[in-house]
C-alpha cells in the first residue's frame, strides 16, 4: 500500500455523470416508444441521425479543442442531447435538418461555449429554435398519426422520406399538431373549431396526449429517482395551469383550455426533460421555482399572443438567459443566518 | 415522545458498523513506546516539564496546560523520556511537531491517583480542577479543551447539555461500543457535566442505528433526569451544530457557539473521560478507537493508550497492507490520510480505517461540474456547494465569502454525492486558506502603512521643526544686524592677549567638536553592546565642549569688558552683549542640532534604548531652553539699548516661532482626532491587530501633541518673558496660563486613564472571545496586549494622580511660579544694576584719568572718591546678582517639576554644575585680569592705586576660590550620585 493522501470525504456514492444521463435517456424511452408507436419510424430515425452525427460532432469538436475526446463521449452528455433533439424535431424530418440541429446543438451551442458544464443554453433548445426560424416549413409539419392513415408509413417509406431527395415529407403524411391548429383556426369560435372535427380529429388528440403522458411517466421516474427535484416541472406545469384556467375560465370560447396546454405540444417533455436540465437551469431550490413560473407564463403568452403555435424552447432558452441573475437573488438561507443574502453585493 | 427537528440536506451512505461491534473491547497490547505531540488539542501547546532520560510513572503529568486553552499531557506508559522533539504528528497537514517520547520499561508503573472523593458534594471549582487537570479534551475530533467549555456557565446561561452519542460517521463504532460497555460512566460524566453546567435539561442524542446502545443507556438513565433521545440516522447528525438542531430546533449562529443560545454539547467519550477523571483521578492517558477497514483481520473497539505507533496497532488488528487502498485516521467522511505508520494515536483519534480497494477505490478523475445541485440538496449548511465551488476555481473569493463559504463544516456531503467527483471540500478548504492568508496580508498592509503614515509625519515634524530653527536664525541675525547698524562702532575690545586665547580655546572647542560629532556618530551606528561606553565617551566629549565653551565666554567677556586699555566708549556695553549674544545663538544652534539628532536617533531606536535616549533628548532640550532663555536675557540689555528695531525682529521671530508651534500643536490634535476614528473603525471591524495598532498611533500622536504644546508653553513664556518691561498682569496671565494648561494636562489625563480602562475591558472582551474560539495564537495575543494595556492604564493612572497632586494646591504653583517669575525680573534687574554699576565704574574711571591728566588734585579726589562707591555699588550689585542668580538656579527647578523630582533634581544639579563652572571660569579670569591690572599699576609706582588694586586682586581670588569650591563639591555630589 502506497501511503497516498486523498482529501475527504473518501466515499462516494456510485452516481456517475454517465450514470445519471444513462438514466435520463433511459426516461425517455417510453415516450420515444410512444411516439413511434403514435407516429411511425419518423421520431426514432431522427434519433438515431441524431445520436450519430451528434457524437461524431462532439468527437471532432473535442479533438479540436484538443481534449480527450473518449472520457466527454463517454460521459453520456452529448448523446442526451441528440436524443432530446431527435425528439423534438418533427418525425419524418429531413436528415440535413437533423444534422445541422446537431451540430448547432454540440459544436456551437455547446463545446464552443466550454463544453459540458459550461454552456448557458440548453443546446438541444437552442438548435431547436435556430432550426424553426431557419426552416419553419419542415419545422412545423408534423406527420400525421398512424391511425389515421390507412396503411400506416412503413419503415421504407420512412427511411426514403428522411433520406430522400424529396424537398418536403409527402403532404399525405402530415397534418397539423392540435396547437398548430388552433392558433390557425381563423375566425372560428373555439368551441366552433372543437366541434369541427375534420380541421382535429379526435386520434390527433388521442395521440398527442398519450405521448405526453408516457414522456411525463419517464419524467416522474427520474424525479423518483432524485436525479432533478420537483421544483421546475410543478412550477412551471402549476403554472400553465393556472394561468389557461384563469384565461379558459374568463372567456372560454377564445382560449385554449388547460387539457389543450398541458397535453399538447412539448408541454410535459419540456417540463420534465427540456426545462430539468440542470446546466442551464436556476440551481437553488427558490430558484428553480422561479426558473419554472417563467417558463410556464412564456410558453402561455407565446402561445397565445405570440405568432408560434409552441413555445417550449423559446421560453427556456429566455429563461436560460435569466437564471444567473435568479441565482443570485435566490440564495437559500444558509445555517446560523438570520435571512437569506438577496444579491451579491457585500451588504455591509 | 420527543419532537424533533430536522436539518437540511444530509446524506445516508453505507453504515458499515458492523463489522467492528463483533467482538467486545479489548485492551490493545502495551506499546514499546509512545510518542506524545504536546499539542493534541486546540489551543496552545503544552509545556514539557520533563527532560530526556527522566524516568516517568504511568500517568505523571509530563507537559503543563500552557494558557488558558490548552491541556495537560500525561504520561500513558512507564518508562524513560528518550526525546523531546519534532516528530511526525497525524494532522491533515502531515506536518511534524514538538513530541515527547517515552521507551516503556514494560512495567505500567501507576502514579498516585487522587480522585474526587465525593463529587458530589465537591464544589464546582474543584470538579473544573480535576478535569482540567486529567487533560481531557473533546474526543469527537475537535479536541477543544473540556475544562473550558465546561466553564461556559461563567458566562452564558446555559439551559441543554447534549451529549453527542449521534456517531454519524460510517465505520466508527468506538462511542457505540463504549455506551454498551460503560453505560454507567457516561452517565455518570453527564451528571458531573450537568452540576457544572447546570442545565435545565440534559439530552443524550443517539442515532437509530445503535439500539443496544440505546437500550443499555435506557437503563442506566432510570431515575436520573436524562434523557435519551433516539434521532433517525443520517449524517451528519452527529455534527454538532446539527445535533443540537435536531435536539432543540435552535440553530447556532453563523460564527457563533452552542452556548450564544444556551447548549452545551459534550462527546460520549469525553463524558466518560471526566467519569474517569473525578471520581478515579485517572488522566485522559487512553482511549476507545475502532480498528476496521476490510484491510484489517481483527475489525473491532480497542482501548489504547495514547501516542502508541499506528504500527504497533495495525499488527494487532492483523493489518495487511497489500489489501488497503489508503490508511485513514477518522472515518471515511472526516478523517484524513497517514501518510506514515510511525504517527501515534491522539486524543482525538476515534478511528483507524484501513479499506481495501474494493471498498475505497482510488478517486475518479474529476469531470465538468454539470450543475445538477445534487450537493445543494445535501448540503446540511444550506449553503450552495456547487456556486462555492466555482468560486472557489475562479478565484472570486469574495464571492466565495457572500456565499457563506465559512458556514461550511467540511463534512463532505457534497463530495459525497457530487457525480462528477470533483473534491468540493478540498476546493473549500483551499479557498478558506486563501482567504486566511489575504486577511493576513491586508492586515500586514494595514500596518505597514501605519507605520509609513507615522514616518511621514515625523518627517514632516522634523522639517517644519528644521524651518522653524532656521527663521528663528535669521530673525536673530536680522535683529543683531539692526542691533549693530544703531551703534555707532564696533567693539573692538579684546586685547591681544584674549584674543590669543579666545582663539586657542575656539580651536579646542572645535576640536572637542569633532569628537563629540564623530562619538555621536559612533553612537547611532553602535551595536547595543559597546553603546553604553559609547555613551560615556560622548558625556565626555559633550562636557569638554561645555567646559570650553564655558572659558571661551568667560574669555571673551573679559576680553571686552577690560576696561584700562580699552577705549571706553558708550557703545561698548552693547558690544558685550552683542559678543555674548552670537555666542548664545551658536550655542544654541548647535544645542539645537543636537536636540534634532537625539530625536532622531529616538525615532529609529529601539524599544529598549528608547528610555535612554529619551533621558537624553530631555537633556538636549533642556539645554536648548537654557540656551534661549540666556539668549533672552543677553537680548534683553541689547534690547534696552538705543536700538528699537532689536526687540521688534526678535518679537516677530519670537511670535513666528510661536504660530508655528500653534500650527503643530493643531495638526498634533487633528492627528490625534484621525487615529482615533482609525481606532473607532478598527474597533468596529473587531480586528485586535489593527486596534492595537491604531492605538499605538493614537499614543505616538497623543505624544507629539504633548510635545508640541510643551514647546508651544515654552515659547509662550519666552513671548512673555523676553519683551523687557513684563508686568504684573502679564506675569499673573502666565500663571493662569500656566494653570490653564495644567487643567488641561489634568483632563487630558484623565481621559487617557479612562481610555486605557476602555481598553483593558476590550482587551478582556477580546480575550474571552478568543478564548471561547480556542484560538489559542490570539489567546496568547490577547493576554499580552491585555498586559500591555493594564501597564498603559497603571502610567495613566500614575500620571493623573500626579497631575491631581500637582492641582491641590494650585494657588501654592501659581504663587511658586509667581515667585519664580519675580525672581526672574529680579535677576534681571540686578543684572541690569550690576552692568550699570559697571559702566559707572568705567566712566568714574574715565573721569578719574581726566582728572589725572588735568592735575586737578581736588577733582582727582573727588573722582576717587567716586569711583570707590561706584565700585562699592558694583560691588553690592554683583553679589545681589550672584546670590539671586544662585537661588534661581537651585529654587526654580525643583518646585516648578513637582511630578518629576527625581528628574528635575538631577537636571538642576546638571545646571547648578554648568553655572558653578561658568562662575569658576568667570572668576578666575577676572582674578587674572585684576592681577594684570595690578602688575600695571605697580608700574606706574602710585602707591594708592596699587593697594586699592591689591584689594581688588585679593577679593577676586576669594571669590575664585569660593566658586572653585562650590565647583568641586558640585562635580563631587553629582559623580557620587552619576
Amino acid at each position: 500500500m502506497a501511503f497516498i493522501r486523498v482529501s475527504s470525504p473518501h466515499l462516494h456514492r456510485p452516481l456517475s455523470t454517465r450514470k445519471v444521463m444513462q438514466t435520463v435517456i433511459l426516461a425517455t424511452l417510453p415516450g420515444l416508444a410512444t411516439l413511434t408507436w403514435l407516429f411511425g419510424w419518423g421520431s426514432i430515425i431522427n434519433v438515431l441521425v441524431a445520436s450519430a452525427s451528434g457524437l461524431l460532432f462532439e468527437a471532432i469538436i473535442l479533438k479540436m479543442r484538443r481534449r480527450n475526446p473518449l472520457p466527454a463521449l463517454k460521459d453520456n452528455s452529448a448523446l442526451l442531447t441528440c436524443v432530446l433533439l431527435g425528439i423534438a424535431l418533427p418525425p419524418l424530418a429531413p436528415w440535413w435538418l437533423v444534422v445541422t440541429g446537431t451540430f448547432v446543438a454540440i459544436v456551437i451551442a455547446k463545446q464552443l461555449y466550454g463544453g459540458l458544464g459550461n454552456n448557458p443554453f440548453n443546446p438541444a433548445m437552442a438548435a431547436y429554435a435556430l432550426l424553426l426560424i431557419s426552416f419553419p416549413v419542415e419545422m412545423t409539419q408534423w406527420v400525421t398519426p398512424a391511425s389515421l392513415l390507412d396503411n400506416g408509413i412503413s419503415l421504407g417509406q420512412s427511411i426514403t422520406a428522411v433520406f430522400g431527395s424529396a424537398v418536403n415529407v409527402p403532404d399525405a403524411f402530415t397534418m397539423a399538431t392540435p396547437l398548430d391548429g388552433f392558433k390557425h383556426k381563423g375566425m372560428l369560435m373555439a368551441d366552433e373549431y372543437w366541434r369541427q372535427s375534420n380541421f382535429l380529429p379526435e386520434k390527433i388528440w388521442q395521440a398527442w396526449a398519450t405521448a405526453s403522458i408516457a414522456f411525463m411517466l419517464g419524467g416522474l421516474y427520474l424525479l423518483w429517482k432524485r436525479i432533478f427535484t420537483w421544483h421546475i416541472p410543478v412550477a412551471m406545469l402549476g403554472t400553465l395551469t393556472v394561468l389557461s384556467l384563469l384565461f379558459y375560465g374568463a372567456d372560454a370560447s377564445n382560449y385554449a383550455s388547460p387539457y389543450v396546454h398541458l397535453l399538447s405540444g412539448a408541454t410535459l417533455f419540456g417540463a420534465f426533460f427540456i426545462a430539468t436540465d440542470p446546466v442551464t437551469a436556476a440551481t437553488s431550490n427558490k430558484g428553480k421555482i422561479w426558473f419554472g413560473i417563467g417558463i410556464g407564463v412564456l410558453i402561455y403568452v407565446i402561445r397565445t399572443w405570440g405568432s408560434y403555435p409552441d413555445a417550449v424552447a423559446f421560453s427556456v432558452l429566455l429563461m436560460n438567459f435569466a437564471a444567473p441573475f435568479i441565482d443570485y437573488y435566490t440564495q437559500p438561507r444558509s445555517f446560523g443566518h438570520n435571512k437569506a443574502r438577496k444579491g451579491i453585493k457585500n451588504e455591509k | 415522545m420527543r419532537t424533533l427537528w430536522d436539518f437540511h440536506g444530509g446524506i445516508h451512505p453505507q453504515e458499515n458498523k458492523q463489522q467492528s461491534v463483533q467482538q467486545p473491547i479489548t485492551k490493545a497490547p502495551l506499546p514499546s513506546k509512545v510518542v506524545l505531540p504536546l499539542q493534541q488539542h486546540i489551543g496552545a501547546p503544552a509545556e514539557p516539564l520533563v527532560n530526556i532520560g527522566d524516568s516517568v510513572k504511568t500517568g505523571q503529568l509530563i507537559a503543563r496546560a500552557d494558557g488558558f486553552i490548552s491541556a495537560n499531557i500525561h504520561a500513558s506508559i512507564s518508562g524513560t523520556i528518550t526525546a523531546i522533539g519534532e516528530h511526525p504528528i497525524p494532522h491533515a497537514s502531515g506536518m511534524d511537531d514538538l513530541c515527547i517520547t517515552i521507551e516503556s520499561d514494560g512495567k505500567d508503573e501507576w502514579t498516585m491517583l487522587e480522585p474526587v472523593s465525593d463529587w458530589q458534594n465537591a464544589d464546582v471549582d474543584t470538579l473544573l480542577q480535576a478535569i482540567s487537570k486529567a487533560g481531557i479534551v473533546g474526543m469527537g475530533g475537535a479536541g477543544f479543551p473540556t475544562a473550558v467549555k465546561a466553564r461556559t456557565r461563567e458566562r452564558h446561561a446555559i439551559d441543554t447539555l447534549v451529549i453527542n452519542a449521534a456517531e454519524c460517521e460510517p465505520y466508527i463504532t468506538a462511542d457505540d461500543m463504549a455506551m454498551r460497555t460503560y453505560p454507567q460512566q457516561l452517565v455518570l460524566g453527564a451528571q458531573i457535566l450537568c452540576k457544572l453546567v447546570d442545565p435545565s435539561s440534559c439530552l443524550i442524542g443517539i442515532e437509530d442505528n445503535k439500539p443496544e446502545a440505546i437500550k443499555a443507556l435506557q437503563t442506566a438513565t432510570q431515575g436520573t433526569h436524562i434523557d435519551v433521545v433516539v434521532i433517525p440516522t443520517k449524517y451528519p447528525s452527529g455534527g454538532e451544530k446539527q445535533l443540537i438542531q435536531i435536539l432543540t430546533g435552535r440553530e447556532v449562529p453563523s460564527g457563533g457557539l452552542p452556548a450564544d443560545i444556551g447548549v452545551v454539547c459534550q462527546n460520549v467519550g469525553t463524558a466518560i473521560a471526566i467519569a474517569k477523571a473525578v471520581t478515579l483521578g485517572e488522566p485522559l492517558i487512553s482511549r476507545i478507537t475502532t480498528l476496521t477497514g476490510n484491510a484489517m483481520t481483527r475489525r473491532q473497539n480497542v482501548e489504547v493508550r495514547l501516542g502508541t505507533p499506528i504500527r504497533e496497532l495495525l499488527e494487532y488488528a492483523g493489518f495487511n497492507a497489500d489489501r488497503a487502498s489508503r490508511l485513514i485516521m477518522g472515518g471515511p467522511m472526516m478523517g484524513f490520510t497517514l501518510t506514515s505508520d510511525q504517527l501515534p494515536v491522539v486524543k482525538t483519534t476515534n478511528c483507524l480505517l484501513a479499506p481495501t480497494h474494493q471498498e475505497f477505490p482510488d478517486p475518479e478523475p474529476e469531470s465538468p461540474c454539470i450543475r445538477c445541485g445534487m450537493c445543494e440538496q445535501a448540503c446540511p449548511a444550506d449553503l450552495l456547494p456547487q456556486q462555492l465551488h466555482w468560486f472557489a476555481k475562479a478565484e472570486e473569493f469574495e464571492k466565495a465569502q457572500l456565499f457563506n463559504l465559512f458556514d461550511c463544516i467540511e463534512c463532505g456531503a457534497c463530495a459525497y454525492v457530487c457525480p462528477s467527483s470533483i473534491p468540493l471540500v478540498q476546493y473549500y478548504r483551499f479557498a478558506k486558506t486563501e482567504i486566511r492568508n489575504e486577511q493576513e496580508e491586508a492586515k500586514k498592509a494595514e500596518r505597514a502603512k501605519i507605520r509609513f503614515e507615522q514616518r511621514q509625519a515625523r518627517l514632516e515634524r522634523e522639517e517644519a521643526e528644521k524651518i522653524a530653527a532656521r527663521n528663528a536664525r535669521m530673525a536673530a541675525a536680522a535683529a543683531k544686524t539692526s542691533a549693530t547698524a544703531s551703534t555707532s562702532a564696533p567693539a573692538p575690545a579684546a586685547n591681544g592677549l584674549d584674543e590669543a586665547a579666545a582663539k586657542k580655546l575656539k580651536i579646542q572647542r572645535a576640536a572637542a567638536s569633532v569628537a563629540l560629532k564623530k562619538a555621536e556618530k559612533a553612537l547611532a551606528e553602535a551595536t547595543d553592546d559597546n553603546r553604553s561606553k559609547l555613551e560615556a565617551d560622548l558625556k565626555a566629549a559633550q562636557d569638554k565642549v561645555t567646559t570650553i565653551d564655558a572659558q571661551l565666554s568667560g574669555s571673551t567677556s573679559s576680553g571686552s569688558s577690560v576696561p584700562a586699555t580699552a577705549p571706553a566708549q558708550a557703545s561698548n556695553p552693547n558690544g558685550l552683549d552683542e559678543a555674548a549674544l552670537k555666542k548664545l545663538k551658536i550655542q544654541r544652534a548647535a544645542a539645537s542640532v543636537a536636540l534634532k539628532k537625539a530625536e532622531k536617533a529616538l525615532a529609529e531606536a529601539s524599544d529598549e534604548d528608547k528610555a535612554k535616549l529619551e533621558t537624553d533628548l530631555k537633556a538636549a532640550q533642556e539645554k536648548v531652553s537654557d540656551i534661549e532663555k540666556q539668549l533672552g536675557i543677553a537680548s534683553a540689555p541689547t534690547a534696552s539699548a538705543p536700538a528699537q528695531a532689536a526687540p521688534a525682529a526678535a518679537n516677530e521671530a519670537q511670535a513666528k516661532a510661536l504660530k508655528q508651534a500653534k500650527i503643530a500643536v493643531a495638526a498634533s490634535k487633528a492627528a490625534i482626532k484621525k487615529a482615533e476614528k482609525a481606532l473607532i473603525h478598527a474597533q468596529r471591524d473587531n480586528d485586535p491587530d489593527e486596534v492595537a495598532a491604531k492605538e499605538a498611533a493614537i499614543l505616538t500622536a497623543k505624544a507629539n501633541a504633548v510635545k508640541a504644546e510643551e514647546k508651544l508653553k515654552t515659547l509662550e513664556e519666552h513671548a512673555k518673558a523676553a519683551p523687557p518691561p513684563s508686568s504684573q498682569a502679564q506675569t499673573a496671565s502666565a500663571a493662569q496660563s500656566d494653570s490653564a494648561d495644567q487643567e488641561k494636562a489634568l483632563k487630558q489625563a484623565k481621559i487617557a486613564a479612562a481610555a486605557s480602562k476602555a481598553a483593558i475591558r476590550k482587551a478582556e472582551k477580546a480575550l474571552t472571545a478568543a478564548q471561547e474560539s480556542g484560538d489559542a495564537e490570539q489567546v496568547a495575543a490577547c493576554e499580552t496586549k491585555l498586559t500591555t494595556v493594564k501597564e498603559k492604564a497603571q502610567q495613566a493612572a500614575d500620571k493623573l494622580a500626579a497631575l491631581q497632586n500637582a492641582t491641590m494646591q494650585p494657588k501654592a504653583d501659581a504663587a511658586t511660579t509667581d515667585a519664580v517669575a519675580d525672581q526672574e525680573k529680579a535677576l534681571k534687574q540686578a543684572k541690569i544694576a550690576a552692568a550699570a554699576s559697571k559702566a559707572a565704574i568705567r566712566k568714574a574711571e574715565k573721569a578719574l584719568t581726566a582728572a589725572q591728566e588735568s592735575g586737578d588734585a581736588e577733582q582727582v579726589a573727588a573722582c576717587e572718591a567716586k569711583l570707590t562707591t561706584t565700585k562699592e555699588k558694583a560691588q553690592q550689585a554683583a553679589d545681589k546678582l550672584a546670590t539671586l542668580q544662585n537661588t534661581a538656579s537651585t529654587e526654580p527647578n525643583t518646585k516648578a517639576q513637582p511630578s518629576t523630582p527625581t528628574d528635575s533634581a538631577a537636571d538642576a544639579q546638571a545646571k547648578a554644575l554648568k553655572q558653578a563652572k561658568i562662575i569658576a571660569a568667570a572668576t578666575k579670569t577676572a582674578l587674572k585680569k585684576a592681577e594684570k591690572t595690578l602688575a600695571e599699576t605697580e608700574a606706574s609706582g602710585d602707591a594708592q592705586a596699587i593697594s586699592d588694586q591689591q584689594a581688588v586682586v585679593e577679593r577676586c581670588k576669594t571669590k575664585y576660590s569660593d566658586a572653585a569650591q562650590k565647583l568641586e563639591q558640585l562635580t563631587q555630589s553629582a559623580g557620587s550620585e552619576v
